[in-house]
Protein backbone atom coordinates (compact mmCIF):
# COMPACT_ATOMS: atom_id res chain seq x y z
CA UNK A 1 0.00 0.00 0.00
CA UNK A 2 1.36 3.79 -0.49
CA UNK A 3 -0.07 5.61 1.86
CA UNK A 4 0.39 4.20 5.34
CA UNK A 5 -2.99 4.21 7.61
CA UNK A 6 -5.12 6.41 6.09
CA UNK A 7 -5.44 4.64 3.20
CA UNK A 8 -8.13 2.06 3.50
CA UNK A 9 -10.43 4.16 5.47
CA UNK A 10 -10.32 7.04 2.39
CA UNK A 11 -10.40 4.14 -0.24
CA UNK A 12 -13.66 2.69 1.96
CA UNK A 13 -15.37 6.49 2.00
CA UNK A 14 -14.59 7.01 -1.36
CA UNK A 15 -16.43 4.10 -2.24
CA UNK A 16 -19.06 4.31 -0.40
CA UNK A 17 -20.13 8.00 -1.99
CA UNK A 18 -19.40 6.47 -5.46
CA UNK A 19 -22.12 4.11 -5.13
CA UNK A 20 -25.43 6.00 -5.78
CA UNK A 21 -23.52 7.70 -8.44
CA UNK A 22 -25.51 6.12 -12.02
CA UNK A 23 -23.27 5.60 -14.93
CA UNK A 24 -22.42 8.76 -17.01
CA UNK A 25 -22.85 7.53 -20.57
CA UNK A 26 -26.25 6.69 -20.86
CA UNK A 27 -27.10 10.29 -19.76
CA UNK A 28 -24.50 11.67 -22.50
CA UNK A 29 -25.98 10.02 -25.19
CA UNK A 30 -29.70 11.05 -24.12
CA UNK A 31 -28.37 14.61 -23.57
CA UNK A 32 -26.20 14.20 -26.69
CA UNK A 33 -29.38 12.88 -28.83
CA UNK A 34 -31.80 15.64 -27.48
CA UNK A 35 -28.91 18.52 -28.35
CA UNK A 36 -29.15 17.16 -31.85
CA UNK A 37 -32.48 17.11 -32.13
CA UNK A 38 -33.28 20.64 -31.44
CA UNK A 39 -30.43 21.62 -33.30
CA UNK A 40 -32.10 20.77 -36.27
CA UNK A 41 -35.31 21.18 -35.76
CA UNK A 42 -35.08 24.62 -34.56
CA UNK A 43 -34.82 28.26 -36.73
CA UNK A 44 -33.66 31.53 -35.22
CA UNK A 45 -35.02 33.45 -38.32
CA UNK A 46 -36.57 36.20 -37.07
CA UNK A 47 -39.27 37.31 -38.92
CA UNK A 48 -40.80 40.83 -39.81
CA UNK A 49 -44.30 41.52 -40.89
CA UNK A 50 -45.68 44.76 -42.46
CA UNK A 51 -49.12 46.10 -42.33
CA UNK A 52 -51.21 45.47 -45.43
CA UNK A 53 -54.39 47.56 -46.22
CA UNK A 54 -56.46 47.57 -49.05
CA UNK A 55 -59.14 50.05 -50.04
CA UNK A 56 -62.38 48.74 -51.43
CA UNK A 57 -62.58 48.90 -55.32
CA UNK A 58 -65.80 50.50 -54.98
CA UNK A 59 -64.59 53.46 -52.54
CA UNK A 60 -65.56 56.71 -53.97
CA UNK A 61 -62.66 59.57 -53.07
CA UNK A 62 -63.74 63.30 -51.76
CA UNK A 63 -64.44 64.85 -55.11
CA UNK A 64 -62.52 67.92 -54.15
CA UNK A 65 -59.44 65.83 -53.92
CA UNK A 66 -56.95 64.49 -56.25
CA UNK A 67 -56.22 60.92 -55.81
CA UNK A 68 -52.60 60.33 -55.05
CA UNK A 69 -52.14 57.00 -57.01
CA UNK A 70 -48.48 55.59 -57.33
CA UNK A 71 -48.23 53.45 -59.64
CA UNK A 72 -45.24 50.64 -59.31
CA UNK A 73 -43.85 48.90 -62.44
CA UNK A 74 -40.84 46.88 -62.87
CA UNK A 75 -38.50 49.40 -63.52
CA UNK A 76 -40.35 53.13 -62.87
CA UNK A 77 -42.95 54.90 -60.60
CA UNK A 78 -45.65 56.93 -61.59
CA UNK A 79 -47.51 59.41 -59.55
CA UNK A 80 -50.98 59.68 -61.37
CA UNK A 81 -49.87 58.94 -64.70
CA UNK A 82 -46.26 60.65 -64.85
CA UNK A 83 -43.12 59.62 -64.24
CA UNK A 84 -41.22 59.96 -61.04
CA UNK A 85 -38.19 58.68 -58.81
CA UNK A 86 -38.62 57.61 -55.89
CA UNK A 87 -37.06 60.06 -54.02
CA UNK A 88 -39.08 62.66 -55.58
CA UNK A 89 -41.86 60.70 -54.83
CA UNK A 90 -41.37 60.81 -51.14
CA UNK A 91 -41.35 64.52 -51.07
CA UNK A 92 -44.30 64.70 -52.67
CA UNK A 93 -45.85 61.52 -51.03
CA UNK A 94 -45.08 64.17 -47.60
CA UNK A 95 -46.27 67.39 -48.85
CA UNK A 96 -49.20 66.23 -49.89
CA UNK A 97 -52.84 67.95 -48.52
CA UNK A 98 -54.22 66.97 -46.61
CA UNK A 99 -51.76 64.60 -44.58
CA UNK A 100 -54.38 61.92 -44.02
CA UNK A 101 -55.01 61.41 -47.44
CA UNK A 102 -54.21 57.92 -48.29
CA UNK A 103 -51.49 56.69 -50.58
CA UNK A 104 -52.73 54.11 -53.06
CA UNK A 105 -50.43 51.72 -54.54
CA UNK A 106 -50.69 50.17 -57.48
CA UNK A 107 -48.63 47.25 -59.26
CA UNK A 108 -48.32 47.33 -62.66
CA UNK A 109 -49.03 43.60 -64.26
CA UNK A 110 -45.49 43.19 -64.11
CA UNK A 111 -44.46 43.58 -60.73
CA UNK A 112 -43.69 41.26 -58.31
CA UNK A 113 -44.54 41.01 -54.58
CA UNK A 114 -40.86 42.06 -53.55
CA UNK A 115 -40.82 45.27 -55.72
CA UNK A 116 -43.97 46.58 -54.05
CA UNK A 117 -42.73 45.87 -50.64
CA UNK A 118 -39.37 47.70 -51.70
CA UNK A 119 -41.51 50.32 -52.64
CA UNK A 120 -44.00 50.21 -49.97
CA UNK A 121 -41.11 49.84 -47.04
CA UNK A 122 -39.82 53.38 -48.60
CA UNK A 123 -42.61 55.01 -47.93
CA UNK A 124 -43.52 53.83 -44.73
CA UNK A 125 -39.97 54.60 -43.60
CA UNK A 126 -40.43 57.92 -44.78
CA UNK A 127 -43.57 58.43 -42.73
CA UNK A 128 -46.43 58.50 -45.19
CA UNK A 129 -49.41 56.88 -43.41
CA UNK A 130 -51.95 55.28 -44.94
CA UNK A 131 -50.66 53.59 -47.47
CA UNK A 132 -53.49 51.07 -49.19
CA UNK A 133 -52.80 48.78 -52.12
CA UNK A 134 -55.12 48.68 -55.24
CA UNK A 135 -55.52 46.32 -57.60
CA UNK A 136 -54.78 47.21 -61.40
CA UNK A 137 -57.97 46.77 -63.04
CA UNK A 138 -56.84 45.68 -66.26
CA UNK A 139 -54.70 42.63 -64.93
CA UNK A 140 -55.46 39.33 -65.51
CA UNK A 141 -54.11 36.22 -64.07
CA UNK A 142 -51.44 35.04 -66.18
CA UNK A 143 -52.63 31.90 -68.25
CA UNK A 144 -49.00 31.33 -68.76
CA UNK A 145 -48.23 30.73 -65.22
CA UNK A 146 -48.86 27.22 -64.62
CA UNK A 147 -51.94 27.77 -62.58
CA UNK A 148 -54.29 31.08 -62.52
CA UNK A 149 -54.28 33.61 -59.31
CA UNK A 150 -58.02 33.30 -59.11
CA UNK A 151 -58.64 29.89 -59.48
CA UNK A 152 -55.97 27.48 -59.08
CA UNK A 153 -55.42 23.54 -59.76
CA UNK A 154 -55.57 21.42 -56.97
CA UNK A 155 -52.45 19.88 -58.99
CA UNK A 156 -49.40 21.61 -59.66
CA UNK A 157 -48.94 22.43 -62.88
CA UNK A 158 -45.31 23.04 -63.15
CA UNK A 159 -43.04 25.52 -61.26
CA UNK A 160 -42.94 28.66 -62.56
CA UNK A 161 -39.54 30.31 -63.36
CA UNK B 1 0.08 -1.89 -6.13
CA UNK B 2 -2.51 -1.87 -8.57
CA UNK B 3 -5.92 -0.38 -8.25
CA UNK B 4 -8.21 -1.42 -11.30
CA UNK B 5 -11.19 0.29 -10.00
CA UNK B 6 -9.07 3.44 -10.32
CA UNK B 7 -9.40 3.79 -14.07
CA UNK B 8 -13.12 4.49 -14.40
CA UNK B 9 -13.71 6.99 -12.01
CA UNK B 10 -10.80 8.96 -13.59
CA UNK B 11 -12.86 8.69 -17.46
CA UNK B 12 -15.94 9.98 -15.43
CA UNK B 13 -14.17 12.88 -14.35
CA UNK B 14 -12.60 13.90 -17.58
CA UNK B 15 -15.93 13.84 -19.74
CA UNK B 16 -17.48 16.10 -16.75
CA UNK B 17 -16.31 19.26 -18.82
CA UNK B 18 -18.00 17.91 -21.61
CA UNK B 19 -21.23 16.97 -20.39
CA UNK B 20 -21.38 20.66 -18.99
CA UNK B 21 -21.04 22.00 -22.37
CA UNK B 22 -23.21 19.82 -24.01
CA UNK B 23 -25.61 20.92 -21.46
CA UNK B 24 -25.39 24.94 -21.63
CA UNK B 25 -25.39 23.64 -25.58
CA UNK B 26 -28.47 22.15 -25.10
CA UNK B 27 -29.98 25.17 -22.93
CA UNK B 28 -29.25 27.43 -25.18
CA UNK B 29 -31.22 25.84 -28.55
CA UNK B 30 -33.98 24.90 -25.73
CA UNK B 31 -34.39 28.59 -25.35
CA UNK B 32 -32.92 30.41 -28.42
CA UNK B 33 -34.14 28.78 -30.98
CA UNK B 34 -38.00 27.92 -31.69
CA UNK B 35 -39.06 24.93 -33.46
CA UNK B 36 -39.28 25.27 -37.37
CA UNK B 37 -42.52 23.42 -38.61
CA UNK B 38 -42.09 21.62 -42.23
CA UNK B 39 -44.03 23.56 -44.26
CA UNK B 40 -46.07 21.93 -47.29
CA UNK B 41 -44.44 23.85 -49.78
CA UNK B 42 -41.34 26.54 -50.15
CA UNK B 43 -41.71 30.31 -49.51
CA UNK B 44 -39.56 32.67 -50.06
CA UNK B 45 -41.05 35.91 -48.28
CA UNK B 46 -39.79 39.31 -49.76
CA UNK B 47 -37.01 40.99 -47.90
CA UNK B 48 -37.88 44.14 -46.25
CA UNK B 49 -36.35 47.03 -44.00
CA UNK B 50 -39.81 46.69 -41.60
CA UNK B 51 -38.69 46.43 -37.93
CA UNK B 52 -42.18 45.04 -36.53
CA UNK B 53 -41.61 41.73 -35.06
CA UNK B 54 -44.01 39.05 -36.50
CA UNK B 55 -46.21 37.72 -33.99
CA UNK B 56 -46.42 34.05 -33.56
CA UNK B 57 -49.43 33.21 -32.18
CA UNK B 58 -51.22 34.55 -35.46
CA UNK B 59 -52.76 32.65 -38.08
CA UNK B 60 -50.39 32.22 -40.56
CA UNK B 61 -51.65 31.40 -44.20
CA UNK B 62 -48.98 30.31 -46.87
CA UNK B 63 -49.15 31.38 -50.73
CA UNK B 64 -46.86 30.01 -53.12
CA UNK B 65 -45.70 30.90 -56.49
CA UNK B 66 -47.87 28.47 -58.38
CA UNK B 67 -51.14 29.24 -56.96
CA UNK B 68 -51.31 26.64 -53.91
CA UNK B 69 -52.71 27.93 -50.28
CA UNK B 70 -52.01 26.67 -47.43
CA UNK B 71 -53.54 26.79 -44.07
CA UNK B 72 -51.96 24.91 -40.34
CA UNK B 73 -50.00 22.76 -42.97
CA UNK B 74 -52.48 21.96 -45.38
CA UNK B 75 -52.66 23.21 -48.89
CA UNK B 76 -55.60 24.26 -50.16
CA UNK B 77 -57.06 25.95 -53.16
CA UNK B 78 -58.18 29.86 -53.13
CA UNK B 79 -62.19 29.00 -52.23
CA UNK B 80 -60.67 26.76 -49.62
CA UNK B 81 -58.47 29.16 -47.79
CA UNK B 82 -61.31 31.74 -48.39
CA UNK B 83 -63.40 29.64 -46.46
CA UNK B 84 -61.64 28.36 -43.79
CA UNK B 85 -60.64 31.57 -43.04
CA UNK B 86 -64.46 32.81 -43.08
CA UNK B 87 -65.38 30.08 -40.49
CA UNK B 88 -62.22 30.74 -38.69
CA UNK B 89 -63.25 34.50 -38.53
CA UNK B 90 -66.71 33.51 -37.25
CA UNK B 91 -65.91 31.38 -34.57
CA UNK B 92 -63.15 34.62 -33.53
CA UNK B 93 -63.71 37.61 -34.81
CA UNK B 94 -60.17 38.89 -33.09
CA UNK B 95 -57.79 36.14 -35.28
CA UNK B 96 -54.72 38.17 -36.73
CA UNK B 97 -53.57 36.71 -39.79
CA UNK B 98 -50.50 36.86 -40.90
CA UNK B 99 -49.81 35.78 -44.86
CA UNK B 100 -46.68 34.44 -45.99
CA UNK B 101 -46.35 35.53 -49.69
CA UNK B 102 -43.69 34.72 -51.73
CA UNK B 103 -41.75 37.52 -53.05
CA UNK B 104 -42.20 36.45 -56.96
CA UNK B 105 -45.52 36.48 -56.95
CA UNK B 106 -47.45 39.24 -59.09
CA UNK B 107 -48.34 41.78 -57.02
CA UNK B 108 -51.52 42.00 -58.20
CA UNK B 109 -52.59 38.41 -56.72
CA UNK B 110 -51.52 39.78 -53.46
CA UNK B 111 -53.69 42.43 -53.62
CA UNK B 112 -56.74 40.75 -54.94
CA UNK B 113 -56.00 38.06 -52.24
CA UNK B 114 -56.00 40.74 -49.46
CA UNK B 115 -58.94 42.37 -50.59
CA UNK B 116 -60.42 38.71 -50.51
CA UNK B 117 -59.79 38.00 -47.16
CA UNK B 118 -60.44 42.00 -46.24
CA UNK B 119 -63.73 40.75 -47.21
CA UNK B 120 -63.98 38.00 -45.09
CA UNK B 121 -63.91 39.89 -42.52
CA UNK B 122 -60.44 39.66 -41.06
CA UNK B 123 -59.55 42.75 -39.80
CA UNK B 124 -55.64 43.16 -39.17
CA UNK B 125 -54.13 41.37 -41.93
CA UNK B 126 -49.66 41.31 -42.15
CA UNK B 127 -47.36 40.27 -44.42
CA UNK B 128 -44.23 38.27 -43.53
CA UNK B 129 -41.03 39.47 -44.55
CA UNK B 130 -37.71 38.46 -44.00
CA UNK B 131 -35.07 41.31 -42.59
CA UNK B 132 -33.10 43.01 -45.43
CA UNK B 133 -29.61 42.36 -44.75
CA UNK B 134 -29.77 38.44 -44.55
Amino acid sequence: MQAPFSAPAKLAGKQARRKPVISLTPLIDVVFILLVFFMLASSFMDWRSLSLDTSAAGEPAPAEQTPFVVQISKESLRLNGDAITLEALIDKARARQPADQPVHLQPSSDTRVQGMVSILDALSAAGVQPLKLVEDPGWRPAPAQGASGDSPQGSATGAEP
Amino acid sequence: MHFPERRPDHTEERILPLINVVFLLLIFFMIAGSLSVTEPFEVEPPASQSQDRHEPDSLTLLMGTDGRFAVANETLTRAQTLQRIETRIEEQPQTRVTLKADGRLPANRLVRFTRALYETGVEKLRLLTRPADS
